[in-house]
């Protein structure tokens, strides 16, 4: 909505020429080492090599440069680089440094002359053990290879260097969710380990059209970007878009799936999320079912959902695995605490202060009574009662878990109650907090929460100052925001504005799995059917009848109702 | 999308600039709710309107904590009584021994007093419909030989607030169809429909304390409230009829069993008959459940206007003491029949009296004009309908069906 205010819009063809110009640009310019001589490659000058790793690369004391000697004889100096906290050294022993050690020891006529030492080709091929060998020259691909855990290897004279993988840090193991938990189902979440988290996908989707495409980005940092989709199920256009709106990107790190987030999404300053994350391979892959795209990131254990309509902030992991009438009214629930966390503190600000003969006339007295010696108006009232909140939650995040309970209490109970006994806020007041409070956090997904929580003050403020009619208008502004936004040209509002039928299925009511047959049409699916009809074959299902125990003392089925498999076990 | 702002902006503040009327606000705890107000005409002539206002602190907990006793405990009401000429005026003046703004928002009754309703309330009715913070639905009713501010003050023990105490009780009448509950636009509509009079639910004060009559007389002091006695202080308020109103004038009242007997021709539900043979203790018939229909006919004989109200009935047989050993269906007609000719009598005998005092509440001239429109424009020509009312013959035919016969044992 505000966009507009800081940047003329402009012409996708413009934006596109402007891209262009940034994919175009030398690498120099945006190159990782600015030292270092790009472009350079490496061809068999090891003291070169050596030297040049010193001047910039090996400063760093992480950074090990193994120089031995490889071949018969004296052999032709060697080196290995790696980082030694990126590597796994056994692997470093036991694949590379033993069988070169072995091959140098050869004695064999036919051994000797099978190997060029001095081509890389032929040592990958005839010494090596490792299982995933590369043939580089150029020198900045080497050098990024050691950043990412891989071992390079540079013998003196040989045409190129060869990169070894060798990645062995410490990870977080696949563990449970934290923030996405469930009742049934999966509980496997997330790792930070992008190849961890790409298996957990390929684990559940094994459709040889699942595409997974590996993208680094950000100059510094040069973090693993990996954008996954379902060919002929994904609208082309979207992996296209955000491969571009990626490569776009001109930032020297990229830390985590919230800074990719913040570049992809249409809108940069609207208050809503417009990509989905998630922790969760199960919920991942059913939206990669939908047509849509998922994007995962190395060292996070999120993923981005793209294209992302308000909708599916509202979709859990449970809404599947439960009967469709549990899973529509816990939709439905949602729905209602949403929109009590959003006006149940505004309303009471307008009903009290601008139309109290709107409430019923005990309440209005009950009400009245409590207000009695409160010293504030009811705005006033809410808002530091708003504010005791929001500084709780935030203390209670930043706090070493083990005094966060104790300082929930004191903040909880003590404080409010306190607060009531001290009538600076009413008890009435303290209920619709706590209710508000519990009514936001019932959306599946924290990114809208406190998108709504922040909606709430705004609704908040236009309460105190119009009454129903700032509540009113609030709504229509929300709503107008909310119509305008795009989540890679979806509209946030699908399925509900623009309509569309299929869409319902799976919005406010969840239709039975097996009625679910097209997949949501806003997201322009090649493959729309995503499963045919589901006609249950009409048989007789009575069981078949069981007669007492037979000779060896089992019970088995009556003579001639398929008795004879049953002996022959 | 991206040039979409400015027409936000211009939404949002193009609207602030008519918003004027709008900018009302008032803390809840700067406003003291008038839940009932009475009407009374003062010694003087002048408009005497009496607020009852909570007391929102004494209502919170004060209850059971509180000193309840009879003595000087904090009451949980104050009442305020502003005097003028006209009904603003006395609001005004009301206003003014207020610290807080008086609000009518949450006025759930208008009491007014005898006095004033046979002197006539049209001017300060007029005003009352016409003050936006009226809730148009409020019970409306007469206090029967008393001041309306007695009513508010009589403290009946079921509830805290009289005011209370009223709404609540309508709510009940409206459920049980005791009396007809009648509301400030029901005698709006009324009193503007040619063929339909207003009317009002009537109350009466009475004391538990001392059986003495209702006698009425109320406070003369003009002094808002007089120093009566505490044993003869009023605690009872009972709802026993109606008045008749005529030109926004009281001119007669209906006790109970003449509302009762206009309650078959309006349409009853849920009433009980009792039917008494010999004295008293002895044999007795009830019938419950009984719910009327009635259906009015009008037809002119030699020029005189004939009214007939067919009433059909149906309820239950309750209690049959004497017969209980043997029940035979022509136990059942003759029951019946007794049922009928009682319901004829009186439903006669109030329409008599309604024909007495020219008023019609039931609405007759209404439907006749709607349904006999030849005869209503032949009837209305030189005539008040209140006239050709009075002048009416009156026929009622009742007839009461018996359900749940078996179950008598």
């Amino acid at each position: 909505m505000f966009s507009g205010f800081f940047r003329r819009p402009r012409r996708v063809a413009e934006i596109a020429a402007d891209r262009k110009e940034v994919r175009e640009k030398p690498t120099s310019e945006r190159g990782p080492e600015k030292g270092s001589p790009t472009g350079a490659k490496y061809s068999g000058n090891l003291k070169e090599a050596v030297r040049r790793l010193k001047d910039g690369l090996a400063k760093s004391n992480d950074i090990v440069i193994r120089e031995f000697k490889v071949g018969p004889g004296s052999g032709v100096p060697a080196v290995l680089v790696f980082a030694q906290n990126l590597v796994d050294k056994r692997l470093i022993d036991q694949d590379i440094l033993s069988p070169l050690r072995r091959a140098s020891l050869w004695k064999d006529a036919e051994d000797v002359t099978r190997v060029d030492f001095s081509s890389a080709q032929s040592i990958r091929d005839h010494v090596l053990d490792a299982n995933d060998v590369k043939a580089e020259d150029k020198w900045m691909q080497l050098v990024e290879a050691v950043m990412i855990g891989d071992t390079i290897l540079l013998i003196d004279g040989a045409d190129k260097g060869l990169i070894i993988d060798t990645k062995g840090f410490e990870h977080r193991t696949v563990d449970q969710t934290n923030t996405e938990s469930s009742t049934r189902g999966s509980q496997e979440g997330f790792a930070e380990t992008l190849m961890v988290n790409l298996g957990l996908l390929r684990r559940r989707l094994r459709d040889e059209n699942f595409r997974i495409k590996l993208m680094k980005i950000g100059r510094r940092s040069r973090t693993d970007v990996a954008l996954c989709y379902i060919e002929g199920v994904c609208n082309p256009r979207v992996p296209q878009v955000v491969e571009d709106r990626i490569k776009a990107i001109e930032s020297d790190e990229i830390l985590d799936d919230a800074a990719i987030g913040a570049y992809l999404r249409d809108d940069p300053f609207t208050l809503f999320p417009l990509d989905r994350p998630t922790e969760r391979p199960d919920f991942a892959v059913r939206e990669l079912m939908q047509g849509k795209m998922v994007i995962l990131t190395g060292n996070a254990p999120t993923a981005l959902v793209v294209p992302s309509t308000i909708n599916d902030f509202y979709r859990t992991t449970d809404d599947y695995v439960h009967t469709f009438w549990e899973a529509t009214v816990i939709r439905w629930v949602r729905l209602v605490a949403g929109v009590i966390s959003v006006v149940l503190l505004p309303l009471y600000v307008a009903l009290t202060a601008f139309h109290p003969e709107l409430i019923p006339t005990d309440l209005a007295l009950a009400v009245s009574g409590s207000r009695e010696g409160v010293p504030f108006p009811e705005i006033i009232e809410v808002g530091i009662m708003e504010g005791i909140a929001e500084i709780l939650r935030e203390s209670i995040l930043r706090l070493p878990k083990i005094m966060s309970v104790s300082i929930g209490v004191v903040g909880g109970l003590v404080l409010g109650q306190a607060a009531v006994q001290a009538k600076i806020v009413t008890d009435l007041m303290l209920i619709m907090l706590a209710v508000t409070v519990l009514s936001n956090l019932t959306a599946p997904s924290i990114e809208i929460a406190s998108a709504w929580r922040l909606v709430r003050w705004m609704f908040l403020l236009a309460a105190g100052f119009l009454g129903l009619y700032g509540i009113v208008l609030m709504a229509l502004v929300l709503l107008a925001h909310l119509s305008t936004l795009t989540s890679f040209g979806v509209p946030y509002l699908a399925p509900y504005s623009p309509f569309r039928w299929e869409g319902q299925m799976d919005g406010l009511v969840r239709a039975p799995l097996p009625a679910l047959t097209r997949r949501p049409s806003i997201y322009r699916p090649p493959d729309q059917r995503r499963r045919e009809g589901y006609e249950q074959p009409d048989e007789d299902v009575e069981l078949a009848p069981v007669t007492g125990p037979g000779e060896d003392g089992r019970l088995g089925p009556a003579p001639g109702q398929d008795g004879g498999e049953e002996d022959g076990r | 999308m991206k040039r979409s702002w400015y027409r936000v902006l211009l939404a949002v503040l193009l609207p602030l600039t008519v918003l004027t009327g709008c900018w009302d606000y008032r803390r809840l705890d700067a406003r003291a709710f008038a839940l009932a107000i009475a009407l009374d005409s003062g010694d003087d002539g002048q408009l005497e309107v009496t607020g009852q206002f909570p007391r929102p602190g004494a209502l919170k907990g004060g209850g059971g904590g509180g000193g309840g006793g009879s003595s000087q405990g904090e009451e949980a009401f104050f009442m305020v009584t502003g005097r003028g000429g006209t009904f603003t005026e006395a609001l005004t003046d009301m206003q003014n021994m207020l610290s807080r703004q008086a609000s009518f928002g949450h006025l759930r009754s208008v009491v007014v007093g005898e006095k004033l309703a046979r002197q006539g309330i049209r001017p300060m009715f007029f005003e009352l419909m016409r003050f936006p913070e009226v809730d148009k639905t409020a019970d409306f009713m007469v206090a029967l030989s008393a001041k309306g501010a007695d009513v508010l003050r009589a403290k009946p023990p079921q509830e805290k607030l009289p005011a209370i105490y009223l709404s609540r009780a309508f709510l009940t009448i409206r459920a049980r169809n005791f009396t007809v509950p009648s509301r400030i636009v029901d005698f709006y509509v009324n009193s503007s429909n040619p063929g339909l009079s207003p009317f009002m639910t009537s109350l009466s004060l009475s004391s538990s304390k001392v059986p003495k009559p209702p006698e009425g007389a109320g406070p003369q002091g003009g002094g808002g409230g007089g120093g009566k006695g505490k044993d003869t202080e009023p605690d009872q308020i009972s709802f026993k009829g109606m008045a008749l109103f005529s030109d926004y004038k009281m001119v007669e009242k209906l006790e109970a069993e003449e509302a009762q007997g206009l309650l078959w021709v309006k349409g009853a539900r849920n009433q009980t008959l009792t039917l008494t043979r010999g004295g008293p203790g002895g044999d007795y018939d009830a019938i419950r459940n009984l719910w009327t229909k009635s259906t009015m006919f009008a037809r002119l004989e030699n020029g005189g206007l004939v009214l007939s109200y067919e009433v059909n009935g149906e309820g239950d047989v309750e209690q049959s003491r004497q017969r209980a050993i043997r029940v035979t269906d022509k136990d059942f007609r003759e029951l019946e029949k007794q049922a009928s000719a009682r319901i004829t009598a009186d439903a006669t005998k109030s329409l008599k009296k309604l024909q007495a005092s020219r008023t019609d509440i039931l609405g007759t001239g209404a439907e006749i004009r709607a349904r006999y429109r030849g005869l209503w424009v032949e009837l209305t020509r030189d005539r008040a309908w209140e006239d050709v009312f009075s002048g009416a013959r009156i026929e009622v035919k009742a007839s009461v069906k018996l359900r749940r016969k078996g179950i008598i044992s």
